[in-house]
C-alpha cells in the first residue's frame, strides 16, 4: 500500500487521480447531477444553478487572487460586463446563445485586459482600489446607457433555445449550466499543470523573483486578469440566462465582495476551495432565509428580529470558519480526508 | 481534531435542525398562504418596518376573528434588502415550495421584474409600489397595486402647481428630483408628457442615487435653471437630506413630495428644513379619525403599545384588509384566478376609511385617483385639500 504520495514518473506526477475510487466518485457525482432536475424542487434547482454560476466566477478570481496573488474588487463589474453582453448580443444583434455567451466571455476578457493594466505597477492594496475604479465606470455605464441596457429599468434576456426547445425553467437551465461547469473546473486544473500556471504561481510568490528567472511579468499578469475575465463573462453569461432580467442592482460591490469572500473561505489557490466556498456562500443565506421563515411561523411578531439578525449570524459564521481555519474549507476537507487515508498515523 | 469540529458540528446540525423544522409544514387544508416581501435592512428599511408590523398585526387581528371564510391566513416571509435578485428567488419560492394564493409585494424594482412571472403563474400580486407600469390589465393583468399610483400622484403635483402659479407673464418652472431606480424612475416619463399638456415648463431633472448622503451637488445643478417647484420621488429616509440641503444652499424652489416620500416623520427628520413642503397623503397618517384607527389603535396597544408608527403601518394594514376581502369574496376554494376576479369586483371598497375607497375593474387596475395634499407648517403636518386626477385612460400602464 502506498503511503503518502509516491511518484514513480512524471506521467504519473501528472495524474489529476491516482487511484480508480475518486474517478468512480466522480462519475457518480455526474450521474446524480444529470438526474437531479427530475427530484427536485425549483427552489432547489435555484439555488443550484446559482451554486453552479457562483463555482465559475469563484475559479476565475481564485486563479487572479489565489493563483497570481492579484488583488482584484473588480469582479462584479466583469459578471456584469459578462451578463449585459450576453443579453445585449441576444435582444438586440439576435445572435443564440451558444454564439452570444463566448463571444459575451471575449469581450469581458478585453474588459480584463485593459482594467488589468494598473497590475503592471500596483501591487496589493493599491491595486485594488484600481480595479475599483473597473467597478464603478462599468457600473456607471450600465445604469446610464439606458438605450442599450435599459439602465435600472432591467434588461430581458429571452431564454436560450436548444433545438427549438426553450431553456425557460431552472431545471432546463441547470444542464446548461452545469455543462459548463465541468470543463471550467477541467480547464483550471490543467491550466495549472502547464507552465502558464506555475508561472502565475512564481509570480503570485515573489514576483520580482519569477521576472529574473524570466518569467514576462506583463504577459503573464495580463494573462491572468484575461483569463480570470474570461471565466466572469461565462458565469455572467450564464446568470443573464438563468434569471432572465437584469439588473445593476445585480451587479453591486456587495457581489465582488461576496466572490472574494467565497475563495478565502473555500481556500485561497485551490480548485476544491472555490467551489466549496461557492457552496458555502449561496447556501448559508439560504439555510438562514429558510430558519427565518419557518421561526416566524412560530413567532410572527419576532419578524423584524428575526430577519435583521439574520446578516449578524451571516457574518458571525464566516468569522467562525475562518477563525477555526484560515486556510479554508478545503483544508478542512484535506484534513479529513488525510485522517481517513492516513490512520492511524496522521502525518 | 475533536476540538476543532465539536463546535463546528453542533453549530451545523443546530442550523440543520431549524431549517428541517420550517421544511416539515403542516400541510392543513385550512390555511391560506400569502407571500410576504419585504425590506427591513434595504434602503426603505424605515417603511419595511412598519409595513411589515402592520401586515403581522392585520393578518394576526384576523385570524383571531376567524379568518377568511373559516381559515386562518397565514403570511410566508421574506426579507430580502430592496435587491431584486432577492426577490425573484424569494418569488420563486413561494410559488414553487409554498404554494400561495397572493403575494403582498414591495418594492418597485422587483414588482416590475417579476411581471412577466407573476402574469404566468396567475398568482395575484398586490404590491407596495405604486408604480403606474402595473396599473394596465392588458399588460399586467395579475398587478394591483395597493394605493393611488405613480403617475396619477405626478399628475397632481403637475395640476397642483399650475393651480397656484399666479404669474401670468412665464410658464411656471418645475424640476423632478428622482432616485436612481425603478421606483424613483417610474412617473418620470408620464411626468413629462403631462408637463408638456398643462403648459407647465420642466427645466431640470435630477437623479439621486438610492441611498442619499449629500444632495448638495445636484441641488447646485438644479439651482442654475431655478425652478418654482420640484417634485420628489425618492422614500422617507432621504427626503430630508434634499430638503436640508436645499434649506442650506437657500434656495427658493418649492418642493412637493410623493407618497413614499413624507409622513409623520419628516417634520423631526428635516427640521425647518420641512417648513412649506407639500406632500401627497395616499394613507391614514397615525392618529387621524378614521373609522379604522380605532381598531389599529386598539391592537397595537394591546400588543406592542411601547413603540411608534408611522403611515407606513397603516398601509401594511391597508394591504392585509384587502387581501382579505378579496380572498373571502373569492369563496370556498380559492385560486390565483379567482381571487384576481374578486378584486376586480371592488367597488368603491371601504378600507375602513384608511383610504379613500378602492375600485378596481378588469380595465383598470388604479385603486383610486384621489389623495390629499398635505403640507408641513409649523413642525406639523397639516391636511390642505382633497385633490383627485381624472381617470383617463391615456395613462393607464405609463
Amino acid at each position: 500500500m502506498k503511503c503518502g504520495g509516491f511518484r514513480v514518473s512524471y506521467r504519473a506526477d501528472e495524474r489529476i487521480f491516482d487511484t480508480i475510487l475518486p474517478i468512480v466518485g466522480v462519475v457518480a457525482l455526474l450521474a446524480v447531477l444529470c438526474v437531479v432536475p427530475r427530484f427536485a424542487t425549483t427552489y432547489w434547482l435555484d439555488v443550484l444553478n446559482r451554486i453552479g454560476i457562483a463555482i465559475i466566477g469563484a475559479l476565475g478570481l481564485n486563479i487572479l487572487i489565489g493563483y497570481t496573488g492579484q488583488i482584484s474588487i473588480g469582479h462584479a463589474a466583469f459578471l456584469a460586463v459578462g451578463a449585459y453582453s450576453t443579453g445585449i448580443l441576444e435582444v438586440n444583434v439576435g445572435l443564440p446563445f451558444y454564439l452570444a455567451i463566448p463571444l459575451a466571455a471575449v469581450i469581458t476578457s478585453g474588459f480584463g485586459l485593459i482594467f488589468g493594466i494598473p497590475s503592471l505597477r500596483l501591487r496589493g492594496l493599491y491595486l485594488a482600489i484600481a480595479t475599483l475604479a473597473a467597478h464603478f465606470i462599468t457600473t456607471f455605464v450600465i445604469v446610464h446607457w439606458e438605450s442599450t441596457t435599459k439602465g435600472v429599468l432591467g434588461l430581458m434576456v429571452p431564454p436560450a433555445t436548444v433545438f427549438g426547445l426553450p431553456l425557460d425553467s431552472d431545471a432546463r437551465v441547470f444542464y446548461l449550466i452545469f455543462a459548463l461547469v465541468a470543463p471550467a473546473i477541467l480547464f483550471t486544473k490543467n491550466l495549472f499543470r502547464t507552465k502558464v500556471g506555475r508561472a502565475f504561481i512564481a509570480i503570485r510568490d515573489r514576483d520580482v523573483a519569477a521576472s529574473v528567472m524570466g518569467v514576462n511579468l506583463l504577459r503573464y499578469k495580463l494573462l491572468a486578469f484575461v483569463i480570470s475575465s474570461f471565466y466572469a463573462g461565462v458565469a455572467g453569461g450564464l446568470m443573464a440566462h438563468h434569471s432572465r432580467i437584469l439588473f445593476p442592482d445585480s451587479f453591486t460591490l456587495l457581489v465582488a465582495i461576496d466572490y472574494l469572500a467565497m475563495i478565502i473561505i473555500g481556500g485561497l489557490g485551490s480548485i476544491l476551495g472555490s467551489i466549496f466556498g461557492a457552496v458555502f456562500m449561496t447556501v448559508l443565506p439560504e439555510v438562514l432565509k429558510l430558519t427565518a421563515t419557518s421561526l416566524t411561523g412560530v413567532y410572527p411578531q419576532a419578524f423584524g428580529l428575526i430577519a435583521s439578525t439574520r446578516d449578524v449570524v451571516f457574518g458571525l459564521a464566516v468569522i467562525f470558519f475562518l477563525m477555526y481555519e484560515p486556510q479554508g474549507l478545503a483544508r478542512i476537507w484535506v484534513r479529513i480526508r488525510s485522517y481517513w487515508q492516513l490512520w492511524p498515523y496522521s502525518y | 481534531m475533536r476540538r476543532v469540529y465539536g463546535p463546528l458540528a453542533r453549530f451545523v446540525l443546530v442550523g440543520l435542525l431549524a431549517a428541517s423544522v420550517g421544511a416539515a409544514p403542516a400541510e392543513a387544508q385550512n390555511v391560506i398562504k400569502l407571500g410576504n416581501l419585504v425590506d427591513l435592512t434595504g434602503p426603505t428599511s424605515d417603511q419595511g418596518k412598519d409595513i411589515a408590523q402592520g401586515r403581522t398585526d392585520a393578518v394576526q387581528y384576523i385570524n383571531e376573528r376567524g379568518g377568511v371564510n373559516g381559515k386562518k391566513l397565514e403570511l410566508v416571509s421574506v426579507e430580502y434588502g430592496f435587491q431584486p435578485p432577492r426577490a425573484v428567488a424569494a418569488y420563486k419560492k413561494f410559488v414553487e415550495e409554498d404554494k400561495v394564493l397572493l403575494v403582498l409585494g414591495y418594492g418597485t424594482p422587483d414588482t416590475e421584474a417579476l411581471r412577466p412571472y407573476i402574469t404566468k403563474d396567475k398568482i395575484p400580486y398586490l404590491s407596495g409600489s405604486y408604480s403606474g407600469h402595473l396599473t394596465d390589465p392588458r399588460q399586467t393583468p395579475y398587478n394591483f397595486p395597493g394605493g393611488i399610483d405613480y403617475t396619477s400622484q405626478i399628475r397632481i403635483f403637475l395640476n397642483y402647481v399650475k393651480e397656484t402659479w399666479k404669474d401670468a407673464s412665464r410658464n411656471p418652472r418645475v424640476a423632478f428630483i428622482y432616485a436612481d431606480n425603478a421606483y424613483g424612475r417610474a412617473p418620470i416619463e408620464s411626468g413629462r408628457a403631462y408637463a408638456k399638456e398643462v403648459g407647465v415648463d420642466l427645466v431640470d431633472e435630477e437623479i439621486i442615487p438610492t441611498i442619499l448622503t449629500d444632495a448638495t451637488s445636484q441641488l447646485l445643478t438644479m439651482k442654475k435653471k431655478d425652478p418654482d417647484f420640484a417634485y420628489i420621488n425618492t422614500n422617507t429616509q432621504w427626503v430630508p437630506v434634499v430638503l436640508k440641503d436645499s434649506y442650506k444652499l437657500g434656495l427658493k424652489t418649492k418642493y412637493v413630495v410623493n407618497n413614499y416620500g413624507l409622513d409623520e416623520r419628516t417634520p423631526s427628520l428635516a427640521g425647518p428644513a420641512a417648513e412649506g413642503v407639500v406632500g401627497i397623503q395616499d394613507v391614514a397618517y397615525w392618529g387621524d379619525s378614521v373609522p379604522g384607527m380605532k381598531i389599529l389603535m386598539e391592537f397595537h396597544q394591546k400588543h406592542h403599545g411601547t413603540d411608534t408608527h408611522a403611515s407606513p403601518y397603516m398601509r401594511g394594514w391597508l394591504w392585509v384588509i384587502v387581501a382579505a376581502e378579496a380572498i373571502k369574496r373569492a369563496g370556498n376554494n380559492p385560486t390565483g384566478e379567482s381571487i384576481k376576479n374578486a378584486l376586480e369586483s371592488f367597488k368603491e371598497f371601504d378600507t375602513w376609511g384608511i383610504t379613500p375607497p378602492f375600485t378596481y375593474t378588469n380595465e383598470d387596475h388604479r385603486p383610486t385617483n384621489r389623495a390629499r395634499l398635505v403640507m408641513i407648517q409649523g413642525s406639523k403636518i397639516v391636511p390642505m385639500r382633497e385633490v383627485s386626477v381624472d381617470r383617463s385612460m391615456k395613462w393607464i400602464g405609463k
